[in-house]
């Protein structure tokens, strides 16, 4: 089955209700503020960003994962806090569970939540922005594991732009199987990675087009302009890639899992390599951390950490139809 | 916006369910020649097959012989022209239908479309394209191809290669320089050319994949009438030329990236060596990443808006291409039964090499994305 759609209308009730961002997130504010976005909760709650998809008897605006999938992109590009997909995962969960209390709280921000993963070849758990989290949510293959109040300790508040925070591994206060919800939360990390895969390429064809180099700008030289083409195709590609999938599932096509696996490997891929290209075409700048290039190449890495990783992700695409 | 895409699941469904069951009637059980006179006969046959089926020109305005239908079901029927295993639609049928046909329904005037677009589709003629030139072929509007207006005719000399198929075709859509003292893209003309004329003399070039199916033309005083044969008027073939690649762009391709997408997820369903399998996964989602990118654009294409990103699916198809049948090699491994035969994936290989270079290099293509896409500054010269 083949799903035709034309997806004017939601692309521009998204946009409506997304505007804001450029606004209460520039990427600009995470240059001096380690609280990352711990300050600006109540403002995301207010817009309802973090019940999109959500039922409104859960504390939602009662829209799809398609719009969800949508605004995530946007909010890609604007590199809100990794939280934001903890929130809407867990408040999808609670709300599964019955439990719309729960997910009301998340959902109007006076709870919050964090999105985690497990150390490789350790027993605790990381995260990043995690400042008073109330759940620290980890993605596994099937579902998510919810821990309440999880006891954190600073770890790295140096490298990855937010602090990386550990929490040693205590049994989940919840544990949810759910085919559905695996799906939206590779789609919604996937849609984050997408933004930043075109926010990455936005930010470096601008600066080819006004940095100039030998007299000329330096988008006027191939080698930078091939850069440049290879980003805007990786952006788009992934673009339309998680779109479709998100447009899938909400129509329930038998393929939609699948896509949606496609589309994370795709998007860890584009985003990973699209900030490195960023990085690369800002030359020196780019390497400074007074540029905003690495911001986007870190955030890539912490969503990637989020995912399993892309091996992982490749292994989960094998030996399915 | 009013959804104009949207057709009722269900009677897309019935459209499928028609589709298969005919192309399961009617796919040719020998497989398709790829060069010469069996190839033009095959391809003849199969074209006209269709046609009385009412397979053809799905998309074509039906006072043409077409039928008038929706994107969406051309997409269905490409799924499951794919899905079938029917003859690829790269054959000596693709300029004609892909390319000549498109560019007489935007250019032509009522009396070479109300001759030539039934021909095209009914399977009655091969059409080739005479575009490129041994000194011309990325920059292809340096062309020096010229033709000397003479009364109501024009006279042809020139020198024209890369032409697939030409030694089979019975017309050339063929790109040249009227204005002697005009350059780059100035002063050409588009015209239809009868292979017959005298004058013309073919040289097929034998590819690093085997077949003969690219060509030489050389013009030797060929004479073509100016009502019959210009399309879009005398010095204005470059603007036509760009009609035809802005419908090329929409869904001409389409029928080819739906094929690729069928050959990955084939190669998957074939994949037990976990050594492959995690390149493998990487081409399953760029080849569903291409079909996300080309089924958006063809759609976008019908409401008559289709953006500038068709150069850049147009290079990702390339590339994908590439890498499918670069891997295929590497699974089945040379010497596989995959791989032997006029269709295997040897050829497959082989042939893929020319997609980064027909119609413009990738490099070219990369700097078009760069500067007509993203808009960043010319070299200077």
């Amino acid at each position: 089955m083949t799903i035709f759609r034309d997806l004017t209308d939601s692309r521009e009730l998204v946009d409506s209700f997304t505007r804001p961002a450029s606004t209460l997130l520039p990427v600009s504010r995470l240059r001096d503020d380690p609280q990352g976005d711990d300050d600006r909760w109540a403002s995301v709650a207010e817009l309802g960003w973090l019940g999109i998809g959500l039922p409104e008897d859960a504390g939602g605006v009662g829209l799809t994962l398609l719009e969800e999938v949508l605004a995530a992109q946007t909010f890609g590009r604007h590199l809100l806090s990794t939280n934001f997909l903890a929130t809407v995962l867990a408040a999808h969960a609670f709300a599964g569970l019955g439990r719309n209390d729960l997910a009301t709280g998340l959902v109007s921000g006076v709870t919050r939540a964090t999105l985690g993963w497990q150390v490789r070849n350790g027993s605790s758990l990381a995260t990043v922005d995690a400042g008073s989290c109330d759940y620290l949510l980890v993605l596994s293959p099937a579902g998510l594991d919810i821990y309440e109040r999880p006891d954190v300790v600073i770890h790295d508040d140096v490298h990855w732009g937010w602090p990386v925070a550990l929490a040693a591994a205590a049994p989940p206060a919840w544990t949810v199987c759910d085919p559905e919800l695996v799906v939206r939360g590779q789609l919604l990390i996937a849609a984050m990675l997408a933004g930043i895969a075109g926010e990455a390429c936005d930010r470096g064809v601008e600066y080819a087009k006004v940095r100039e180099q030998f007299g000329q700008p330096i988008g006027a030289f191939q080698a930078v302009k091939h850069h440049c083409a290879n980003m805007a195709i990786a952006a788009h590609a992934v673009r339309e890639l998680v779109t479709f999938a998100a447009l899938s599932v909400v129509e329930g096509t038998p393929d939609a899992p699948r896509l949606a696996r496609a589309a994370l490997n795709l998007a860890l891929r584009a985003a990973g390599g699209n900030a490195g290209t960023n990085i690369q075409v800002h030359g020196g700048m780019g390497f400074s951390d007074e540029c905003d290039a690495h911001l986007f190449l870190k955030t890539a890495r912490v969503l990637d950490a989020a995912a399993g990783g892309i091996d992982a992700v490749r292994r989960g695409m094998l030996h399915t139809t | 916006m009013p959804d104009v895409n949207v057709m009722p699941i269900e009677s897309l469904d019935h459209f499928r369910a028609d589709a298969r069951v005919w192309l399961e009637a009617n796919i040719p059980s020998q497989s398709a020649p790829l060069e010469g006179p069996e190839s033009r006969a095959f391809v003849l046959e199969w074209q006209r097959r269709m046609f009385q089926g009412g397979w053809a020109g799905l998309t074509w305005p039906s006072e043409y012989g077409g039928r008038s239908l929706s994107v969406a079901q051309q997409i269905v029927w490409f799924e499951e022209y794919a899905r079938s295993g029917a003859p690829s639609t790269h054959n000596a049928s693709f300029v004609g239908i892909n390319h000549a046909g498109p560019t007489i329904i935007a250019c032509g005037s009522e009396e070479q479309k109300a001759f030539h677009l039934p021909r095209i589709l009914s399977g009655d003629v091969i059409w080739c394209q005479g575009f490129s030139e041994p000194g011309s072929g990325s920059d292809l509007a340096s062309l020096r191809t010229r033709g000397r207006v003479e009364g109501d005719e024009i006279v042809i000399d020139g020198h024209k290669i890369w032409s697939s198929y030409a030694d089979i075709a019975d017309y050339q859509e063929l790109l040249i320089r009227t204005d002697p003292d005009s350059s780059r893209h100035r002063g050409l003309t588009w015209l239809i050319c009868p292979m017959v004329l005298p004058g013309i003399t073919v040289r097929p070039i034998k590819t690093m994949a085997g077949p003969a199916k690219f060509c030489e033309v050389f013009y030797d005083q060929v004479r073509v009438p100016i009502a019959e044969a210009v399309v879009g008027g005398i010095g204005q073939g470059w603007q036509t030329a760009m009609a035809t690649l802005s419908f090329e762009r929409g869904t001409a391709s389409l029928a080819l990236q739906i094929s690729l997408v069928e050959k990955v997820e084939r190669l998957a369903s074939d994949c037990t060596d976990p050594t492959i399998a995690p390149r493998l996964a990487d081409l399953r989602a760029d080849a569903a990443a291409l079909k996300a990118m080309s089924y958006s654009f063809a759609l976008a294409s019908e409401n008559g808006t289709p953006g500038a990103e068709g150069s850049l699916i147009r290079l990702y198809f390339a590339e994908l291409a590439k890498r499918a049948s670069d891997l295929a090699v590497d699974l089945y491994g040379i010497g596989a039964p995959e791989l032997a035969g006029e269709h295997g994936w040897a050829f497959e290989y082989l042939d893929a090499f020319s997609e980064t270079i027909a119609g413009g290099t990738a490099e070219i293509q990369r700097n078009i994305i760069g500067e007509r896409v993203l808009g960043l500054p010319k070299g200077k010269a």
